[in-house]
């Protein structure tokens, strides 16, 4: 590459910025650390719905309690169950939870966000009360109340996580399209002929995505403890169900016997840390 | 851009601005105050010429612009072509009437979409107006390229891929793209380098001789506005002030503000610029128009009655008005004094 070429100025709305020179190259690495770990979660996951050591849920493969071993990776529970065979299974539970109930979030309020924030008046007004009575509770203790009137179960507990997230992802969207609404491109793409709906969706929508992008992905690990967290009380996915969450909640008086909630804790952590990671990572990009 | 040319231009006017009015209404200091943006803005435009809006930043004429181009619904007044409003009900109607008159934009930056191609940006307009035949919209898009000069190696570029000059010729091209009779140009020089600028005139002036589109020029560049315009319109606080044919209003100009507005362009000779004719302080606040004609508080050669009301504009001579009550103190010797001092 010729100093000629590296040198290339840009002009734009994001400033002065070398052309062929991508910076972005030195913070790629959460981006790759995030890939990989969800990668690898993702990969567990899938893997063991066909292959664990043991199987997953079948009390008694081993003596009850047993400490990590070669036999056990992780130990056994107190009914005597591989916990490396349940960690790996419940991981199938909680990413999809999780991702489903972000996409739903993600779709329903950038659905909602983008249509009140573009047409603004007393609908938007409302919406944005809504909004904000939603996110006035502590979601945990929302997901709690919810849970306990519509009942458990998967489906239950992804409806939940997403009437949980999609005002996020609302007030988002509608901060965005009320950015770019006064952008000039709007009123070209009027004279172009489209419609107002076809102006919102084929001009200001696609170019407000990528910072929900990021916000989806930080939000997934948030929504992930979230899930953990209502297994953990036992009030959202059945108790005693491959889920990480109420794996912990089953060792909680087995605070001396730590393998118990150890390796379900530490999956959580990574499945947050992933996602976490790749918000940060997309962030970045974003910036620059 | 000659008398001769003028005369030659006694076709009908296709676009019909009467008694336009455009107000906001703000909040500011916990009340609500009422900002005239243009007031009362009446002309026409007829196919194949040139008009220019000048006027400095605050004047009015961007608003004018847009309200010209439908983008803007004016609060008083109306706008007709061929004799019929440009504002009506149903989606339908507004489709057409975007058809007949475009807009380039002032900044190639904002007003692009970041996402599309070259290629997108002008199949866009085709596809909504004329319908979706592949190779009709090929040979269009070909087609438009030529007409603004811009190379079919850039059809795959995004704006940001391309340079100031080739997004404006864009812009150029997505307002030919619907065969419009009325091009609004909204400062199509301003933000183009000097080099660029001499291309995109030259460019406009062909455009206009091939396919007889008649523009509203707007701009405070006085001599963009005089290589391109056939009658100007100068414009302050929301008003027109002065009207009439380029070249007499540039050689003659009947109003103070006109005067001062020539005079305060950069020439040449440096001793042009330490004119008399240079207007002190701030163009005011349109929440708050002065009562008698607009300029008292600026003109150098504010008279006592110049305050009673607001004088109407009148014929200086055929088809040139002034908005001025003591033109003949645009060449008192007084003044001339004061130039050589």
């Amino acid at each position: 590459m010729t100093s000629t070429a590296t040198n290339a100025v840009q002009r734009g709305r994001g400033g002065i910025r070398p052309l062929n020179i991508k910076p972005r190259r030195t913070m790629n690495w959460t981006l790759w650390a995030g890939l990989g770990l969800s990668g690898l979660l993702v990969t567990v996951s899938i893997a063991a719905q066909f292959w664990t050591p043991y199987t997953p849920t079948k009390p008694g493969v081993g003596d009850p309690l047993m400490a990590p071993s070669a036999a056990h990776l992780f130990g056994t529970d107190k009914v005597g169950s591989d916990i490396f065979s349940k960690v790996m299974a419940a991981g199938l539970t909680d990413i999809g939870i999780t991702l489903i109930g972000v996409a739903l979030a993600f779709v329903i309020g950038t659905l909602i966000g983008s249509l009140t924030g573009f047409f603004g008046g007393a609908v938007d007004a409302i919406v944005m009360r809504g909004t904000e009575i939603i996110q006035s509770f502590p979601a945990l203790l929302l997901g709690m109340l919810l849970v306990s009137a519509v009942g458990g179960g998967l489906i239950n507990v992804v409806v939940v996580v997403a009437i949980l997230g999609f005002p996020g992802y609302l007030r988002l969207a509608r901060a965005e399209i009320l950015s770019k609404k006064s952008m000039e491109y709007a009123d070209a793409a009027v004279l172009m002929g489209n419609g107002r709906l076809s102006v919102l969706f084929k001009h200001l929508l696609p170019n407000s995505l990528k910072p929900l992008v990021s916000f989806s992905a930080i939000n997934a690990s948030w929504v992930a403890i979230i899930v953990s967290s209502l297994g953990f009380i036992g009030i959202g996915i059945e108790p005693g169900s491959a889920e990480w969450g109420s794996m912990i909640a089953a060792g909680r008086d087995q605070i001396s016997n730590w393998w118990v909630t150890f390796f379900p804790g530490v999956a959580i952590l990574l499945l947050a840390m992933a996602f976490y990671l790749l918000g940060d990572a997309f962030a970045d990009r974003e910036v620059q | 851009m000659t008398v001769n040319a003028d005369i030659s231009r006694t076709r009908l006017p296709i676009m019909r601005v009467q008694n336009v009015t455009k107000t906001f209404s703000t909040i500011s200091a916990g009340r609500r105050t009422h900002l005239t943006a243009v007031d009362q803005l009446d002309f026409t435009i007829a196919a194949g010429e040139t008009i220019a809006l000048v006027g400095e930043s605050g004047s009015g004429k961007s608003t004018a612009a847009k309200c010209v181009a439908d983008l803007l619904a004016p609060t008083e007044g109306t706008i007709s072509m061929d004799g019929a409003p440009t504002i009506r009900p149903g989606r339908r109607a507004r489709r057409r009437d975007h058809r007949r008159v475009q807009l380039v934009f002032q900044d190639p930056n904002g007003s692009l979409d970041p996402r599309q191609t070259v290629r997108q940006v002008l199949e866009e307009p085709l596809r909504n107006f004329f319908g979706n035949n592949r190779g009709e919209l090929r040979r269009r898009v070909r087609e438009l390229l030529a007409d603004v000069e811009l190379d079919e190696s850039l059809l795959n570029r995004r704006p940001r891929e391309l340079s100031g000059g080739q997004k404006q010729r864009l812009g150029l091209a997505r307002a030919l793209a619907v065969e419009p009779e009325i091009i609004v140009l909204d400062e199509p020089t301003a933000s183009l380098d000097v080099s660029t600028r001499g291309q995109m005139l030259a460019l406009l002036e062909r455009v206009q001789r091939h396919t007889d589109v008649a523009y509203l020029l707007v701009s405070h560049d006085l001599a963009v506005v005089q290589s391109l315009a056939d009658r100007v319109l100068v414009m302050y606080l929301g008003s027109i002030i002065e009207s009439g044919p380029t070249d007499r209003v540039f050689t003659n100009p009947q109003h103070p503000y006109t005067k001062a507005l020539i005079e305060a362009a950069p020439k040449m000779e440096y001793r042009a610029l330490r004119s008399a004719w240079r207007l002190d302080g701030e163009i005011p606040s349109p929440t708050d128009r002065p009562s008698g004609c607009l300029l008292t508080n600026r003109c150098p050669v504010v008279q006592p009655d110049c305050h009673a009301q607001r004088p109407p504009l009148v014929a200086v001579d055929a088809d040139h008005l002034s908005a001025c009550i003591h033109p003949e103190l645009l060449s008192a010797p007084s003044m001339d004094a004061r130039t050589a001092s």
